[in-house]
């Protein structure tokens, strides 16, 4: 059995103790930055307001220590279709899903909860699944949807320099569109998360600058939304930070769209709002900042504008990328 | 663009054009004097309306524009050039690019034949004096560029039309640049730590020798607005316009060096000598000390340098040497 399902064991375990005493009381532990778990919530079926939370990760906890013991995967909305009067709504799940990894202080991949890949990769990839089955980009022109499941990758093998991650579809169309990979003279492999990434695209992304050791830049609107996606992919999600080191790129090389060229971009540039704003404080006020986006947060600050990736799409293949990439324009 | 490749003259367009703008009115005048038949009888068929014939105004007004849309393009056609050519018409004042004709456009199609008058930065820094307001103190070098006054006074050459196109080139001068191949920034802000100058291709080498260099070390070669801002030159005329893309500027200080490398001799008297039209590239903050060097007067070396500048390219190879000297006195 493994290290999970004992997990939820010992935690059953604590619950029935408790349960004699009438206190019937699951500790969830809050986002912590690091390792160590200072503050927990507490979802408790004595408690009205949190009643239902408490029944809904029950059903989550049961379900996972079913996955660990039979094995195999679910996704959180086959899992609300399964019980769709308990669980009420997919949020719900979706929320007790992250309780129990908070709890078990992992990632919902490694438990076996999956959720629809939504992420696109182009370029040269093969990814060797487990069962045998072969994914080749490569020799397909279009966008491959990324497997849901991305632990049944067993290898994946390239050719390519490095890998290209850029913030939206419409871009990552775009590029296609305009044969990026003709125009650049370096092999290299396009992905997209569609916005904020999902784990799946995360993991395929940590796994090829970590098993294929490729460099991976990344392409992001110059305002704070596109500042924290790039986070995201570099340093996890917030709501996730107590297992992300799977789903990380450290090394991740942000190529643009910077703040500090706003300025000299002239048009699709526009006002910041308050949301932008709040974003910006936000971002600021993390610790694990590095001084350069905190520089580039700043400086958004300052101008109060944004802009799109649109606003260099004219340039983006033939000038803009190439000479990011091979000028080191990073940060 | 189909009608100017499928007939083989613009008189053949022309032709093509009235008969199908003859025909579509036709039916519907039917249209309309059935309609009438029915309501009202006997209504002569030759009888049209006053929307039809307006219409066939329109159309007549659109051929003439399709016929001069014709000429225009067909050069475009012929010479590759014409797209370089096209930039510098942009960076040139308006008066030069609203009449085109046909003869100009070969003069600007043989960039060895014609005098560019290249005009100094200050309508840049017009437009980004208003960007300063809005930005104000964002990037370390925006204050570098404070220093920088616009010359007031512009006489007859204000921009028209290009003033939208200015603008789109103007912000690349925001981080400090000059318009180049590239469209980034020679230089970003210290925090990007990993930064590279551009890399010198060999084949367009010459081409950047001109390019790469930021429009801060332009300025900082140039006179400065205060050297420049004299009480003569409140009257004269200012044609202001960023480098050309597509032309060899010299960023040498010393003003012999580069009119030896724009000329090919540094001696002032066989320049003045044309034998053939050719290509020259002058800084507005140049014609002062030019002026002075070849002791005539400012506004007369203007004159000759506009006038010449108006000439087309049978003009200047029939122009007798004698007589331009002659009717301008320039030695």
């Amino acid at each position: 059995m493994g290290e999970f399902a004992e997990n939820i064991e010992r935690i059953a375990l604590e619950l029935l103790s408790n349960l004699v005493h009438g206190n019937a009381t699951l500790s969830v532990p809050r986002n912590s930055s690091g390792n160590v778990i200072s503050e927990y919530r507490r979802v408790s079926y004595n408690n009205r307001g949190s009643r239902h939370s408490f029944c809904v990760l029950i059903y989550m906890l049961s379900r996972v220590h079913r996955l660990q013991v039979r094995g195999g995967s679910f996704t959180v909305r086959g899992l609300y279709y399964d019980n769709p009067l308990l669980v009420r709504s997919q949020s719900r799940i979706a929320e007790a899903r992250l309780d129990v990894c908070r709890m078990l202080s992992t990632s919902p991949l490694s438990l076996g909860i999956l959720a629809a890949s939504k992420g696109l990769v182009a370029g040269d990839l093969r990814l060797l699944m487990t069962n045998g089955d072969v994914l080749d980009s490569s020799l397909y022109g279009g966008p491959l949807t990324l497997p849901t499941d991305p632990e049944k990758i067993d290898r994946i093998e390239t050719q390519a320099e490095f890998v290209l991650i850029v913030e939206k579809e419409s871009v990552f169309e775009s590029l296609l569109s305009r044969n990026v990979f003709g125009t650049f003279k370096r092999r290299f492999i396009l992905i997209t998360g569609k916005g904020y990434p999902d784990c799946c695209t995360r993991r395929i992304v940590h796994r090829l600058t970590e098993e294929n050791q490729l460099a991976a830049y990344i392409l992001v609107d110059a305002d704070p939304f596109g500042v924290e996606i790039m986070l995201v992919y570099r340093h996890g999600s917030q709501s996730m930070s107590f297992s992300s080191q799977e789903l990380t790129t450290p090394a991740l090389r942000w190529i643009g769209l910077h703040p500090s060229e706003i300025p000299a971009l002239g048009t699709g540039v526009v006002a910041l709002v308050a949301g932008d704003n709040k974003k910006i404080n936000d971002l600021l006020a993390r610790h694990n900042l590095e001084p350069g986006v905190r520089q580039e947060l700043r400086m958004l600050q300052d101008v109060q504008l944004k802009a799109e990736i649109e606003s260099v799409i004219d340039f983006l293949t033939d000038d803009y990328i190439p000479n990011k990439i091979n000028r080191n324009l990073f940060l | 663009m189909e009608r100017t490749t499928a007939t083989p003259s613009p008189a053949s367009t022309y032709c093509s054009f009235l008969c199908g703008s003859h025909h579509s009115p036709l039916r519907r005048s039917q249209r309309l004097i059935d309609k009438e038949n029915r309501d009202v009888q006997k209504i002569p068929p030759k009888n049209l309306s006053p929307q039809l014939f307006g219409n066939t105004e329109d159309d007549y007004s659109e051929l003439l524009l399709q016929q001069g849309k014709v000429v225009h393009l067909k050069p475009a056609a012929k010479l590759v050039h014409l797209r370089s050519s096209v930039n510098l018409v942009h960076l040139r004042s308006p008066k030069k690019v609203v009449p085109l004709q046909t003869s100009n456009r070969i003069v600007h199609l043989k960039p060895s034949d014609k005098i560019i008058h290249l005009k100094s930065l200050d309508e840049v820094e017009k437009t980004e004096k208003k960007k300063y307001n809005i930005q104000k103190g964002v990037h370390p070098r925006n204050s570098q560029r404070k220093n920088i006054q616009c010359t007031p006074k512009k006489r007859g050459r204000k921009p028209k039309q290009p003033a939208k196109k200015l603008q789109s080139r103007i912000p690349t001068d925001h981080l400090g640049n000059t318009p180049s191949p590239s469209k980034l920034p020679v230089k970003y802000p210290a925090h990007f730590v990993h930064q590279l100058p551009p890399a010198e291709d060999s084949s367009c080498a010459a081409r950047r020798r001109s390019l790469s260099a930021p429009a801060m070390q332009l300025s900082d070669l140039c006179l400065t607005p205060d050297q420049i801002q004299t009480p003569e030159r409140r009257g004269e005329i200012v044609n202001k316009s960023p480098s050309d893309l597509d032309s060899d500027v010299s960023m040498n200080i010393s003003l012999s060096d580069s009119i030896g490398e724009i000329f090919g001799t540094k001696d002032i008297s066989s320049i003045l000598t044309m034998q053939r039209p050719r290509q020259y590239i002058l800084l507005e903050e140049h014609l002062p000390t030019l002026a002075t060097m070849l002791n005539v007067d400012l506004e007369r070396l203007r004159c000759v340098l506009d006038i010449t500048q108006g000439l087309t390219h049978e003009q200047i190879l029939r122009f007798p040497i004698k007589h331009e000297e002659a009717e301008f006195e320039v030695s």
